[in-house]
């Protein structure tokens, strides 16, 4: 199964910290991405991109995880050189993962 | 403990549910428990949402703590001259083509002091960091950037990929460059106490 199948996310940026969060269409879904979509799995989907560690924060009630990536933005906004500098798209990448 | 009505204007596109308000709540957060803004540590971590009619979200349980002792302040710096150049390939073998035009480039470019060069293929790897998928493209179009101190410096990516129109892997079009000056950002955490403010009032 692919994250987007059951999931919706969106994708921010603080300095060259990205913040993606994934959000269950079905409160019933919200144990198996908890489950399934550890801090390591997310690391290791984005790849190199993401240079530092990933921190995730759990919000039950809404049904969603909050996830950090650090030193994730090749400098950040303000100073990177690659095409998408805010890592919007990242977003999108995320929800390609298979669970 | 927080609590109110979010909603829009009828007649206006877009929604109001829960999935946006969950969207929205979380966009740019990092721990939803300590959020700090000048004026509270915002806790963000047991807000419901309930919808109630048509584009109406309630929400409940928004708190907060005491602010920090600090402000955020970004302060901005030059950070030397963005330079950028790109050009298209199409048809058969496309990606290749523009693979030997990055080649091309990056042994043009190797002894001068770029910082942060990066050698894209749009439609490709310019922004996915998965694994390269989708091979066969109709065309794909070469981007190389970097930054360097001067504007005179900068200036010369773009024309390395210019020149790929005609010393370059054949087919090459609609060949741009850019150059930008780069003032780039650093967040820096100030006393409050050494802040002054006031208000002036004046005619113009």
């Amino acid at each position: 199964m692919k994250l987007w199948e059951i999931t919706h996310s969106r994708s921010g940026d603080k300095g060259n910290i990205s913040n993606i969060s994934l959000i269950v269409f079905n409160k019933s879904d919200y144990g198996l991405i908890k489950e399934k979509v550890t801090e390591e799995r997310v690391k290791q989907w984005l790849g190199n991109k993401i240079k530092g560690n990933v921190e995730r924060y759990e919000l039950p009630q809404l049904g969603a995880l909050n996830f950090v990536l650090f030193n994730a933005l090749d400098g950040g906004v303000t100073s990177s050189t690659s095409l998408d500098k805010h890592g919007k798209s990242l977003s999108s990448f995320f929800l390609q993962m298979t669970i | 403990m927080g609590s109110g009505y979010i909603t829009k204007l009828d007649g206006t596109g877009g929604m109001i549910n829960t999935a946006t308000c969950t969207e929205q709540l979380l966009y740019e957060i990092h721990d939803p428990a300590n959020y700090l803004t000048p004026d509270c540590i915002a806790d963000f971590s047991s807000v419901k949402f309930k919808p109630t009619e048509k584009d109406v979200v309630k929400f409940r349980n928004a708190t907060g703590k005491e602010a920090t002792e600090t402000y955020k302040v970004s302060v901005g710096y030059l950070n030397g001259y963005y330079g950028e150049g790109q050009i298209s390939y199409g048809g058969i073998q496309c990606i290749e083509r523009a693979k030997l035009g990055i080649a091309i480039v990056q042994k043009r470019l190797e002894k001068l002091n770029f910082k942060d060069l990066r050698f894209d293929l749009i439609g490709l790897n310019s922004i996915s960091p998965l694994k390269e998928q989708h091979k066969d493209v109709n065309e794909v179009r070469l981007r190389v950037s970097g930054r360097a101190k001067s504007i005179e410096e900068a200036k010369k990516i773009g024309r390395e990929v210019e020149t790929l129109y005609t010393n370059g892997p054949s087919g090459g079009g609609g060949a741009t460059q850019k150059v930008e000056e780069v003032i780039s950002v650093v967040s820096v955490l100030v006393p409050k106490s050494e802040v002054k403010t006031q208000v002036v009032y004046s005619k113009t």
